[in-house]
């Protein structure tokens, strides 16, 4: 409570200060695209020859509030032509938006976002990409694929081979808030993997956070990854695509009315197992292999002061092999978001999100043995959002949400009449959650600027459901109570306070130091102790055996831009304490467990490390160099005798070189090396014999690693001239996934020779290379 | 499961790492059946990777007792076996075994929870165009049974021909299982393996303990672990032996069926 009044009182401090002052007008307006009507994220605007300026918010909004007087408007954009404009202030304007298209065909020099950004945001720990950035990005398998750009970056270790998992700053793959307009995405992973679920044709940016993550954001301990889609060209209608030998792909979009509302529709389908169908054994066509996922959106403009938006995402994977068994999963998520403009300083955005994961497993061994299993969990959220500019040296956020989810931690069911299975199926969780917040970015003066941020959640697990209670250690035998909880009877409550502080203090045009701390606190745990994010995944929330974790980071950096920024630098340094993070006691039973507290520990984790980016922003050859040394380790009573090891995705150094070339218009290759040091894994030392069979006796948790991992992929596109006079574009890309066919140990087994009987350890990896082909167009 | 579709589909390569060496440990593997004499066996851990066999040893002291007051020193019977000659298995009695192998004391304690009768009702045929991977063509045995209710465990054993029908090594299946997910009415269960016309097909039904399951579990889960990706990390096996043996002391009753397969 004592927050809540702290909270409202600097607030009204805040407004009441501005408004005390001396006579000031507001330009406000969004920024869009001029072609496609498309708002731009992140726009700049710079009043000229003064050093104030602000950028657009997500919905493309900005707000500025000056002095009465002339100025001359500097507005930029990756990819577009920056354009100057005059304004005499004497009262508050609104200017015209389509600012951008009349300059860019009248070939004014092409100049990207605010181009010395890298140096003056106070942002840390951060990266983003653009849609203009995500199209040019190297395509594997016929595809840019965003997460994968996002693992090149520093900070972020592989996982390996075939895993779309992110592992940000010595967190694991559950502890990053992966948003598709607002919408949580619970598993972002296609294809076992090899895939990530977001479409780049539908994608408008994508923005990483290691750190310094914006207080309107939490509930994971380690990044936010924030993924936008485009709304729809507004002008006209148009398709693009692509046909690949793996997947193809559809996005349809246009004016529903011209400048006013707008629609998009994206759809891709793999169809490797299609080729199945024309195999000769009638077995193998009955394999199946695929994923689609179809990505809408629709958003209207009411007026001037109201837009609407409706988007959804829903995904499918299939892995079925023959008539034995087959897996499914995937997500859907749904967005309603009203964007209010109260006044020129004020914006609002109300959000309605729906987000749901389910995972299935049928496994059929004749048919007293078949069964089905599922899982998943699913969220609804509504948020209240606002952005208030007082005058150039306040950027002012704040707002609440409230969440409610269902867990469903497991249903499994026979699926034959004679089937020797019954149907048990696990309580389900659920919990209540409200968060409130505000933030604050002050420009304290031109070198230093500081955006402090305070976010509170109270999170409750609440009933339907059951709980046990234990007579000391929480062990199966020692269960002493079974207690049922009616609807929304409080289970236990948990909350906290989550600081965000970062600073930047410009030491010249060129060069800038930054400072960050950030408390985050996570109250949904995933219990899957295998490091693929799949098959096995079930998300339980904080109770009165899981404390929600809570994550400590510090970060400094150091930044410099070089060649009139031409070049970006940067070198970070952090260190991050994690405490109640879970893992998995020895042979955990985690299966349709209802005691599942039984098999899982607390304990604490810290990573800290050093992060040197460079980055070549433009001319014919761009790309970036990241480079990382890091180390992640646990330290939790009850696993591995108590003592420290190092999380199975500890990764010393990682290397990334990214590289973009353009030859002419017609020619351009891209290619990326990545470098990993091998991860941590559990191999026996010794070897028992037992009834006949090897067993194997092991020595500490993840005390060996395996080979360095280390890849080049190359992507090599072609534009026939005659695209320029045509309505239809089309390109073709050609691409290859390990060009050198490293051998990169994806997972090791320990096997028996049968020819000598001695034990041997296998390696198993993908093959390669793998060349692709597609053909992309728009028109 | 999906790792074996997976190595399908992929590569392998044997690969050569320096592992961690772990202390040498004593293993005994012990069991006392219904209607038998304790049987056990003492070995010690090797290093992993070389091809050594593993050592035997051939004079420890191994005592059996029950809660009544029997006691049944054990004899080796060579290669590392001791067998005992007074004491037979009871589900009415508590046993404990004491082991002393190189200087050290083990020790560990079971009951024998009551057979489950069953009978082979028949058999399924699975058809060249039915089979898959997992369900090769072959005639599959199906049995019959009903399970006594509350937690039980069961170990089952496949013959061909009287030959136990797996290799081992460490790529051997131990089918093992728990009630937790299972109805007490079996009607309908077939074998794993496949048996052809005129294999003599031999089912043995081992209801066994809880520690037992335990053990043979995670057993079978380091012989099935892909290293972390899919499966659990892998860990060491429980046990019921104290001081730092590894292996199991068994307590379980037996019950077998045989079935010639005819078209």
């Amino acid at each position: 409570m004592r927050f809540l009044i702290l909270l409202s009182f600097s607030f009204w401090l805040s407004i009441t200060g501005v408004l005390a002052q001396q006579k000031k007008h507001t330009i406000s307006g969004n920024i869009k695209d001029g072609k496609t009507g498309e708002d731009l994220i992140g726009a700049v605007v710079m009043v000229k020859g003064t050093g104030e300026g602000t950028v657009t918010n997500e919905y493309g909004f900005f707000s500025l509030t000056l002095p009465e007087g002339t100025y001359t408007l500097v507005i930029s954009y990756l990819g577009f032509g920056a354009i100057e404009k005059e304004v005499q202030l004497t009262e508050s304007i609104r200017l015209p938006f389509d600012l951008l298209e009349e300059v860019e065909n009248i070939q004014v020099t092409v100049k990207g976002e605010r181009e010395d950004k890298n140096v003056t945001d106070t942002k840390m720990s951060a990266q983003t990409l653009t849609a203009e950035q995500i199209k040019k990005l190297p395509a594997l398998f016929g595809e840019v694929d965003v997460i994968k750009n996002i693992q090149t970056l520093p900070g972020v270790a592989i996982a390996g081979e075939g895993n779309t998992g992110l592992y940000v700053r010595g967190g694991g793959s559950d502890q990053n808030l992966i948003l598709i307009d607002e919408a949580p995405v619970f598993n972002a992973s296609h294809l076992l993997g090899i895939f990530s679920v977001f479409n780049s044709d539908a994608l408008k940016s994508a923005e990483l956070y290691k750190a310094g993550i914006p207080a309107q954001y939490g509930g994971r301990l380690s990044s936010l990854l924030d993924i936008r889609t485009r709304d729809g060209n507004m002008k006209k209608y148009s398709a693009t695509g692509g046909i690949g030998l793996i997947s193809s792909r559809l996005t349809l979009e246009g004016p529903i009315q011209k400048d006013k509302s707008s629609f998009l529709i994206s759809g891709r389908r793999t169809y490797a197992d299609l080729f199945l169908k024309l195999s000769s054994d009638p077995k193998t066509r009955n394999n199946q292999l695929y994923f689609y996922d179809v990505n809408a959106k629709l958003n209207f403009k009411l007026n001037d002061n109201n837009r609407i938006f409706f988007a959804g995402y829903f995904g499918r994977d299939v892995f079925k092999f023959q008539q034995a068994f087959k897996i499914a999963w995937g997500n859907g998520t749904g967005t309603f978001r009203w964007n209010h403009i109260f006044n020129d300083r004020v914006f609002s955005n109300t959000t309605l999100i729906y987000s749901s994961f389910k995972f299935s497993q049928d496994l059929n061994f004749g048919s007293a043995q078949a069964f089905n299993y599922t899982t998943g969990l699913a969220e609804t959220t509504l948020k209240q959002d606002f952005s208030f500019y007082p005058n150039t040296s306040h950027d002012i956020s704040f707002g609440v949400a409230g969440s409610y989810r269902n867990y469903k931690p497991g249903t499994f069911s026979p699926t034959t009449d004679n089937s020797i299975f019954k149907a048990t199926k696990l309580a389900d969780y659920n919990s209540i959650e409200g968060a409130l917040y505000l933030s604050d970015k002050y420009k304290i003066s031109h070198r230093i600027t500081v955006e402090a941020g305070l976010r509170y959640v109270l999170f409750a697990t609440v009933g339907p459901g059951t709980a046990y209670t234990y007579n000391g250690e929480i062990k199966k035998e020692n269960i002493r109570d079974t207690i049922h909880y009616s609807s929304f009877q409080n289970v236990q409550t948990h909350g906290g306070l989550e600081p965000r502080l970062s600073g930047r203090y410009l030491i010249n045009d060129e060069s800038s130091v930054k400072v960050s701390y950030n408390r985050n606190y996570q109250y949904i745990h995933l219990i899957s102790n295998a490091l693929s994010p799949l098959p096995f995944n079930m998300w339980v929330p904080s109770n009165q055996y899981f404390k929600p974790a809570i994550a400590d980071q510090v970060a400094a950096g150091y930044f410099r831009n070089f060649k009139e920024n031409a070049f970006e630098a940067s070198a970070e340094i952090y260190y991050k304490n994690m405490t109640n993070v879970l893992d998995y006691i020895d042979n955990a039973d985690l299966l349709l467990n209802p005691q599942i507290e039984t098999q899982v520990k607390s304990g604490r984790a810290w990573s800290y490390g050093l992060e040197l980016f460079l980055k070549k922003k433009t001319g014919k050859t761009t790309g970036w160099i990241s480079y990382t040394w890091s180390k992640t380790q646990r330290q939790i009573p009850g696993i591995n005798n108590g003592e420290t090891y190092y999380a199975s995705y500890d990764r010393r150094h990682n290397f990334n070189l990214v590289v973009l070339h353009e030859f002419n218009d017609r020619y351009s290759l891209s290619g990326n090396f990545v470098y990993g040091t091998g991860r941590p894994v559990g191999l026996p030392g010794a070897r028992f014999e037992y009834d006949g069979y090897v067993g194997a006796v092991y020595p500490q948790r993840n005390s060996i690693r395996l080979q360095a991992y280390h890849r080049m992929d190359l992507s090599f596109t072609i534009t026939p001239r005659k695209n320029k006079t045509r309505k239809w574009k089309g390109s073709w890309n050609f691409s290859i996934y390990n060009v050198y066919a490293s051998k990169n140990p994806w997972t090791v087994l320990t096997t028996t020779n049968k020819d000598t009987g001695n034990q041997e350890l296998t390696m198993i990896y993908f093959p390669a290379p793998i060349p692709s082909v597609t053909y992309n167009f728009t028109f | 499961m999906i790792v074996t579709v997976l190595v399908t589909a992929s590569c392998t390569k044997v690969i050569d790492v320096n592992l961690k060496d772990v202390p040498q440990k004593t293993v005994i593997q012990a069991e006392i059946l219904i209607d038998s004499f304790a049987l056990v066996r003492v070995t010690k851990t090797a290093p992993y990777l070389q091809n050594s066999p593993t050592p035997i040893i051939t004079n420890a002291f191994i005592v059996i007792s029950d809660d009544a007051g029997a006691k049944d020193t054990l004899d080796h019977i060579g290669n590392g076996y001791y067998k005992g000659d007074i004491i037979i298995g009871n589900t009415a009695r508590v046993y404990a075994l004491d082991v002393n192998a190189d200087g050290k004391d083990y020790s560990a304690t079971t009951t024998i929870p009551a057979g489950v009768s069953f009978v082979i009702t028949g058999r399924n045929y699975v058809s060249a165009a039915e089979a898959n991977r997992f369900h090769k063509e072959g005639y599959y045995p199906t049995i019959k049974t009903t399970l006594p209710p509350g937690e039980t465990y069961y170990l089952f054993k496949y013959y061909k021909n009287d030959t136990l029908y797996v290799p081992k090594g460490n790529e051997g299946n131990i089918f093992i299982t728990d009630s937790k997910f299972i109805g007490t009415e079996i009607d309908g269960y077939e074998t794993p393996y496949e048996y052809q016309v005129g294999d003599v097909a031999r089912i043995d039904i081992y209801r066994i303990t809880k520690e037992g399951y335990n053990f043979l579990n995670d057993l079978s889960a380091q012989l099935n672990n892909d290293g972390g990706f899919f499966s659990t990390p892998p860990a060491n096996t429980s046990t019921n032996f104290s001081n730092g043996a590894v292996g199991l002391f068994l307590g379980g009753s037996r019950e077998t069926e045989r079935l010639t397969i005819v078209p």
